[in-house]
């Protein structure tokens, strides 16, 4: 399990980077508007999480039609719509000079680490439990 | 001296006699949707001649058969209507999850475009170079109409059942099925309002009115909304409805 211990490492260190990032993004500029992206991120998270055991169990019990069923396909939907939303809003906010354009590239570039954490963080996690099975 | 075209002469006359049979099994298989199984019997009768290389080498009776994952030749291909066929891009089972998510984020797009342009005009300030003279035109109430008639087109087509629409025989009553095409042809009108009003507000109110181009964009973006929310609808209708094995076989 070295592998994984340091997987769990880096990740939490681009974590780490990724919140330092947005969170400099506010403080450097006295306007914390851009926090705002780590909440669509956070958002995302539980949007992302919650379709996934749903889609698992709905692949297992319709294999042989290959459907998914409305629920599962709403929750992916409004994943989408939420992490969009995660990395339009600091655009949004730069294009009408509410933020500084650093600030949107530093939440933006922040917003992404800690997206990307958690999905590689969810796929190497669930990839090993469904080794075991 | 023996003429050699004489037609009583007996000489030893090669005769190749080439029965080409193609038989083409058209396999219509969810596993195997591109290709069919073709089997081609050529079978070559000749006459068992040592001098026969001359016309074509001596060959067996053979039988190939070529197996389902061959690529079929297209020009054999009966279903197919254009010269060129389209790209088949198949995704496979994700097809339905990745058209999901792609029409969740044009959706997203579309309503934060046209909210870039109110936010914007929310904080518009002077045009260019007068610091004194307010900004024009601001994006108003008459903006947001075409938008929200484009949402609610959007909810509409969405809650329809689409197996109402398809209207199997035999599979429910027929009155659904006209109620069930009403309500996406009303959804479907809202959406093509929206579009239409849009594209009004752009010409009636910016363009027309001359402003430069910084204001324009608040029309241009009311337009980009409208066309984002369709391009939405239709990608989620299409990855919805054709996720069954039948849509395999439809190749243009």
């Amino acid at each position: 399990m070295a592998a994984g211990l340091r997987t769990v490492i880096l990740l939490s260190f681009v974590l780490a980077v990724g919140f330092l990032l947005i969170i400099l993004s506010c403080a450097l500029w006295h306007n914390w508007l851009p926090l705002l992206v780590a909440l669509f991120f956070f958002e995302a998270l539980t949007f992302v999480l919650a379709p996934l055991p749903n889609a698992l169990f709905a692949h297992c019990g319709s294999d042989e039609y290959g459907e998914s069923s409305g629920p599962v396909d709403l929750g992916r939907f409004f994943t989408s719509i939420v992490v969009v939303s995660g990395f339009a809003l600091p655009i949004i906010l730069a294009h009408s000079e509410v933020i500084d354009p650093k600030a949107c590239a530093m939440s933006i570039i922040g917003g992404g680490l800690v997206y990307g954490t958690i999905l590689a963080y969810s796929a190497a996690f669930s990839q090993e439990d469904s080794e075991y099975e | 001296m023996p003429l050699p075209n004489r037609a009583h002469q007996r000489l030893p006359t090669p005769i190749a006699i080439r029965v080409e049979r193609e038989t083409q099994v058209l396999v219509d298989n969810a596993a195997t949707p591109n290709s069919h199984a073709r089997q081609i019997v050529s079978t070559v009768l000749s006459p068992s001649q040592p001098h026969f290389h001359l016309l074509s080498p001596p060959q067996p009776a053979s039988s190939r058969l070529f197996l389902p994952m061959s690529l079929p030749r297209s020009n054999y291909d009966p279903r197919r209507v254009c010269l060129n066929p389209f790209p088949e891009i198949s995704l496979g089972k994700h097809r339905r999850t990745v058209g999901v998510y792609l029409a969740g984020a044009l959706f997203a797009l579309a309503n934060w475009t046209f909210l870039d342009a109110a936010i914007l005009s929310a904080h518009a300030r002077s045009p260019w170079g007068q610091p004194d003279t307010p900004p024009p035109v601001h994006v108003t109430f008459v903006d947001w109409i075409p938008g929200i008639c484009s949402l609610l087109g959007y909810l509409v087509i969405n809650m329809i059942d689409k197996d109402r629409v398809r209207g199997d025989e035999g599979f429910g009553d027929s009155r659904a099925v006209w109620r069930a095409r009403l309500f996406l042809f009303i959804g479907f009108a809202l959406m093509a309002g929206g579009l239409a009003g849009s594209v009004t507000v752009l010409i009636l109110k910016y363009i027309l009115n001359g402003y430069p181009e910084q204001f324009t964009y608040y029309g241009y973006a009311n337009v980009s909304q409208s066309v984002a929310l369709m391009l939405s609808a239709i990608v989620l209708w299409i990855a919805q409805s054709a996720s069954s094995e039948y849509e395999y076989n439809l190749t243009l």
